[in-house]
């Protein structure tokens, strides 16, 4: 086990050979790492928050069981929100779970104007809300790409990893969901100048 | 309503997009992650740990169907027990049976089959077994008085004459 003070210089690989060898501390630091970003993949999938750090220790839980199956042809932190999107996934197809979700207003609440003038925040806050609305009604497929290419965490080689698809096929669900959310926009009134 | 540049309406959109991700998690993940791996070992896989359940249920309906059923009829004690005063009973007096004796109710064939299997298989059972002499059959007394002689038919011969058609007359035709 490294030394506390030095941890930081230690890669994902060295930590991973070690806990691929029964070094449960340096597994730990794996989980302190990533728990950020497997929990925002889960959170982009089931939009709880409780969901999705459920969805995250079982992402761990599994990642450590199937440690021994690593091999290294991908980076860590990619097979691991691999495993991470598809616990999220099997979580999802729960439909409880799946109409329990109230994140979208809640989110476009929190976005509404900082440091604006009142009736110009009140606006935004009111697009906002439709757009987030318009992402609610777009299907699975693209709203998926839309909120992982948009989170801001992850590069789009790990999202086209975690869909499983080629990161062209990425771009182009990202540019379709764009589309649909303007013209579910336009059909509110919100017309663009161009 | 305002139109807004498409520009704008691209940056809401994704600005939108990361609010719906951009949930703080609520705490360390660490210490629950250790204690659920902890309570888990590694080895016992979600497969493994269904194919082992699985196996344990199947033994568990194995020995339940194969475990010897329990007879239906009366156990050996109970048997012992009656069977007793039959033997004193036989070697007193022989037992005739009559019909009047009670109707025996029918004998599940499965447990005189488990019952017989106990008897032939397990030597030391074997000697706890109570020999039931045979029990005699004598006949009834209406029986005993002596039967009729047997009836003889004689036939004593027919004298037979020879007699004329002429001589009958009207009386032969």
């Amino acid at each position: 086990m490294p030394a506390a003070g030095s941890i930081g210089c230690v890669t994902d690989d060295e930590l991973v050979r070690l806990a691929q060898a029964g070094d449960a501390g340096a597994f730990d630091q794996l989980v302190v790492r990533h728990q950020a970003a497997v929990f925002r993949a889960a959170l982009a999938a089931l939009r709880v928050p409780e969901e999705a750090e459920e969805a995250a220790q079982d992402a761990f839980l599994r990642a450590w069981q199937k440690l021994g199956s690593f091999r290294g042809d991908a980076a860590f932190r990619t097979w691991l929100l691999s495993i991470a999107w598809n616990r999220a996934l099997s979580r999802r197809r729960s439909m409880v779970t799946w109409f329990a979700r109230r994140a979208p207003i809640e989110a476009a609440d929190r976005m509404g104007g900082g440091g604006k003038g009142l009736l110009e925040a009140l606006h935004e806050q009111d697009l906002a809300r439709h757009v987030a609305a318009a992402i609610e009604q777009l299907s699975p497929k693209l709203r998926d790409a839309l909120l992982l290419a948009q989170s801001g965490e992850y590069g789009y080689d790990e999202v086209a990893a975690m869909l499983s698809v080629p990161v062209g096929t990425l771009k182009s669900r990202v540019f379709d969901a764009r589309r649909q959310v303007k013209r579910r926009l336009a059909a509110l009134g919100y017309v663009s100048r161009d | 309503m305002e139109p807004h540049d498409s520009r704008d309406l691209d940056g809401v959109i994704d600005g939108v997009a990361r609010a719906l991700t951009s949930t703080e998690l609520a705490r360390d993940l660490r210490p629950v992650v250790a204690r659920r791996i902890a309570s888990r070992p590694p080895w016992i896989a979600g497969w493994r740990a269904g194919v082992m359940a699985a196996a344990i249920a199947a033994a568990v309906v194995a020995a339940i169907v194969l475990r010897p059923r329990p007879a239906t009829g009366p156990s050996r004690a109970a048997m012992a027990e009656h069977s007793a005063p039959a033997t004193e009973r036989s070697a007193a007096a022989p037992l005739v049976a009559t019909r009047d004796d009670a109707p025996t109710p029918p004998v599940n064939p499965r447990a005189r089959a488990a019952v017989h299997r106990q008897i032939g298989g397990d030597g030391a059972a074997a000697q706890n077994v109570i020999e039931i002499e045979p029990v005699a059959i004598l006949p009834l007394r209406e029986d005993r008085a002596p039967a009729p002689a047997q009836a003889r038919i004689e036939i004593a011969p027919i004298d037979v004459e020879p007699v004329r058609i002429r001589d009958l007359g009207d009386a032969a035709e």
